[in-house]
Parts: structure tokens; sequence; C-alpha cells
């Protein structure tokens, strides 16, 4: 038997797994528009002395928490996608009837919730299809001018190129909680990478905990280990309450969610 | 003269693989200056690289850093020369805001007389191709700002577009040398964009004297050795830029190729 790679084409290793616009004019030279971000309704930090910024893929470490969580600010994101033409048919004649052609105008909301008198929760639902990544670029560039002043910052992230939960921290390095530290060619990318990008940018100490993962971005499956690894955390973190109680509602809304690998009876889905 | 090495993501990240060559191989001469806004980048953030088993570390001035970014600005005081290190891809769309926010603003406040542009291609366009038996892998590509006497009068012929079907090309805005394996650039290239902004932009003139288009031709696959050849060339067109004797890889490295030997046997239909 012979093994034969039968796709000629093979996608160049710098391409990245993203959708790509059919752009047909690559020899523009102008400026592209950027979308907006805007914190709706402003927000005092004063009071506040831990912020979490997460993924909606761990939304399950914070059980009832989010539900009971009042929103005291939102970030919205907005932005226009080419233009697309539409062709509107009538069902019982098959005709063209018209066209339309219209640009659409896509928002983003982002809440920034409070899930106790001392800590904010931002927690980004990304979406590789829909959303462009320059989209939360710059949120992730209004959410570290917004926590400049001094606040514990903790970020939650996931890495498919990691084995087992990792630490981040800067400035300092240290592991802790029996926690290794990313070692290259280790590396993360997406809304955490780019908020951390963002936070070291503009100096501003965060530390947190990255967990590997598998899938594209925003459909995240993380798996059993380090769902149990990050709950551990995460109950020291939050310091929320009896943790059996806390751990039996983890692993329900981990389930409930579908985030973690083997809840499907054992299948892939 | 002072100089900025500009590696642009490309085939088989040849430039950057090549980047890595050079801070990590002259790690006690090259010192991290800064991060540089990457909000047109594609996110990315990793550990500090390193060589293994070195002393020197690339990052030993820079207190406190424990992650890197993916844009990075090194530095050489003896070569007067700056190395920038992109770690990931351009966002589709936002090449001219890179060019025109990101890095006119960069090679201005740096006051930089000499670009160097570093690409990499397993594709040239045949409107740019040269068909001569004497060519190398490498194409190297001159533009002599100083050459331009009045800007707003040269502005449009050096820029000037044969709209060769299917895409316009430029064949006037660097002169290739005789080895090339191309003879200009196409206007959808980011070469051709970051030259476009430069030379629009009003203070260029005051410092920038010439610009340089290294171009490799690899193809895709372990590509550390093609970078470790096209690295072997940079003295002949880096001012001062010396002889790198022994390379040293960093341990990034590893596993980017895979961790596993190549497989030597083959049992029951499966390579081992």
């Amino acid at each position: 038997m012979l093994f034969k790679q039968w796709n000629d084409y093979s996608e160049p290793r710098h391409h990245i797994d993203a959708p790509l616009d059919n752009n047909e004019d690559l020899g523009s030279l102008q400026l592209e528009p950027l979308p907006d971000v805007e914190l709706v309704g402003g927000l005092d930090i004063s009071s506040y002395k831990k912020v979490i910024l997460t993924t909606k893929v761990f939304r399950s470490l914070f059980p009832g928490n989010l539900a009971h969580a009042s929103e005291v600010s939102k970030f919205r994101v907005s932005w226009k996608t080419k233009s697309s033409e539409h062709a509107l048919y009538r069902e019982d004649f098959q005709l063209r009837e018209d066209s339309l052609r219209k640009s659409d105008a896509k928002v983003l909301e982002i809440p920034v919730l409070q899930i106790n008198p001392e800590t904010l929760v931002i927690s980004v639902a990304e979406d590789f299809l829909h959303v462009p990544p320059i989209a939360l670029n710059l949120l992730s560039k209004q959410i570290a001018q917004l926590f400049s002043t001094p606040l514990e910052i903790l970020v939650l992230g996931a890495s498919d190129r990691i084995e087992q939960v990792k630490t981040v921290s800067y400035p300092s390095d240290e592991a802790k909680n029996g926690l290794c530290v990313l070692v290259p060619p280790e590396f993360l990318t997406n809304f955490i990478a780019s908020a951390m990008t963002q936070l070291i940018l503009q100096k501003i100490p965060f530390r947190g905990y990255i967990a590997p993962s598998e899938g594209p971005s925003g459909y995240e499956k993380l798996s059993l280990d380090a769902m149990d690894t990050l709950i551990d955390q995460c109950w020291s973190e939050l310091a929320s309450g009896d943790r059996d109680t806390y751990f039996k509602e983890c692993h329900r809304n981990w389930r409930l969610n579908g985030t973690a690998m083997g809840a499907q009876a054992g299948l892939y889905l | 003269m002072s100089t900025l090495l500009l590696p642009l993501v490309s085939t088989g990240n040849v430039p950057q693989l090549v980047t890595d060559l050079i801070l990590h191989s002259l790690s006690s001469e090259f010192e991290f200056v800064r991060e540089l806004d990457s909000q047109y980048l594609f996110p990315f953030t990793g550990p500090l690289d390193y060589v293994k088993g070195s002393q020197a570390s690339l990052y030993e001035t820079a207190e406190g850093k424990t992650l890197t970014t993916p844009l990075e600005l090194f530095y050489s005081s003896a070569l007067n020369l700056y190395v920038v290190q992109q770690r990931s891809p351009l966002l589709q769309n936002y090449e001219n805001n890179f060019c025109k926010e990101a890095l006119v603003p960069l090679i201005e406040e740096l006051q930089i007389e000499q670009l160097i542009i570093f690409d990499a291609t397993d594709d040239i366009e045949e409107s740019v191709a040269v068909s001569r038996l004497n060519r190398t892998p490498y194409s190297l590509g001159i533009c002599e700002i100083s050459q331009i006497d009045d800007i707003a009068a040269e502005f449009e012929q050096k820029l000037q577009m044969k709209d060769v079907l299917p895409r316009p090309t430029n064949n006037t805005l660097f002169k290739f040398t005789e080895t090339s394996f191309q003879s200009g650039i196409s206007a959808e290239q980011f070469t051709y964009k970051l030259c476009y902004h430069l030379l629009q932009s009003s203070k260029f003139t005051s410092c920038l004297k010439g610009i340089r288009y290294f171009n490799t031709y690899v193809q895709e696959g372990d590509n550390s050795e093609d970078a470790a050849a096209a690295c072997d060339q940079l003295p002949l067109f880096v001012e001062g830029f010396p002889k790198i004797t022994q390379y040293h890889t960093p341990v990034s490295w590893e596993g980017v190729y895979g961790v596993r030997n190549a497989p030597s046997s083959f049992e029951e239909g499966l390579y081992i």
C-alpha cells in the first residue's frame, strides 16, 4: 500500500486559520476603517479590587455568579461588513424579483459584570467566524486603558499549544500552586493573547491561568483534567463558599455547556 | 548609518527565522528595546525565547519581562542596527493602516537612514520574473531616495504602474541586481504599500536615504537551512554586518517541524 498526499494544494504555513474576505482589491492603498469601541455609561473602577478577563468558554467557573451578577457597564464594538448584494426571490415564481444591496452594521456588546462588591468579570464571546480579530484587538486596548489604575487583574485563557494548565504573570515569573509557566515553543492567541499584549504594552501587572484546549476560537473544548485544575484554582481565587458545592456546580455547568471533552457520552460531536 | 531590518511574514517564515538567527547568534550585541503596538497583527503571546546552554540572554536589559508580544524592537549599538521581530501575520485589509500608523512613524522616530525589507516567496509573478540563467535564489532591489531630486515631479514616475494583466506591477522603484530572480514588484505586495506610504510621508527625506528589498526564493518545509543560507547573504548588502560563524537556534525552533525523528522503517503499512 502506498500513502500519497492527494490534495495538490496545501495552505501555506504562514496563513492563519481565520476566514478571509474575498477581497478583490488587493492593490488598494487606502486605509481601512476601524471598528468603534466604546464603554457605554462609564465606569468608576476605584471601588473594585479585582478584575477577571476571560472568554465565554470559562463561564462554567462562575456557577450562579454570572447569572446573578449585575451589569455595571458594557463595551460596545460596532463595525461594518463589506456591502453584499442579496437577490430576493419569490418562492412561487422562482424569479428574481429584486436585488438588495446592503452594508451590514454589526454590533457586539460585552457586559462588564460585578460578581461581588469587589470583583468585576469581563467575559468575551469569541466567534472567529463573525467577529473580526481587529475588533477584539481594539477592545483589548480599551480594557487595558480602563484598568490602568492599580487593580488585581486575573486572566483565564485557553491554548491548543500546551498540554497542562500553566500560569502566566507579568512582571514576575514565579510558578505558583505547583503549576508550570509557559515554555517555548508554547504560545497562545485570540482575545486573551490580545489582552495580555495590551496590558504588557501599558506596563500593567497581571497574572493568570492558561488551560489546554482543542478546537477553534470560541468553540474550544477542555479536558476533564484541565477542568479540575481550573476549578481548584478558581475556588481559591474567588473564595466562593463551600468547596464541595462549588465543585459540583462547576462540573454540572460544564456538562450543560458542553465545554468539556467527553461530556457527550464519549463522542466528539 | 542607522539601519532597520524589517522581516515580513511570508513563505516558510524565512524572514522570521533569519531574525531569530541574527538575534540569538549575536545576542551579546543586541538588546531588547521595547514592544511595538501590534493592533493590526493577529494576537500572540508567548514565553521568552532563549538558546539552550547559553549564558547570554537577549532580554537581559528588560527587567520584569516575562512574555513576548507580536511585534518587538531590538537594537545593536555596535552595528547601529535596529531589528524588528514580527511573530504573527498582519490582519487582512489592514496592511495600509499598519504601514502608515505603525511603521512610518517608527522609521521617523528612530531616524532610520537605511531600511531593509526582508521577504520570501515561492511564487514569483510572471510579469516581474527574470528568465536568465545566472539568477540565484536571492533578489536584491535597491531604491536610493537621494536620487529623487524633485519628489513631487518624480513621485508619479517612480511609483508608476505597468498595468500588465493580470496584476499591476512596478519596475522602476527598485533597481534589481544582475543575479536577482525578479525585475520588479507587484503592486499587491506589502513592500509596494510600505514604499508608497514612506514616500508620501513628509518627513522621510530628512533621514531615510535608501530602501533595500531582499527577497529569497524558497519552498515550504523545514526552512531552517534556507534561513541560515539567507543569513549568510546579509553581509553582502548590510554595511558592517559581521559574518556569523556559528548559528545559535533558539529553543522555540525545537518541535516546530515535529519533535520526532523522520521515520526510517515501513511496517504493515505504517512508517515507524
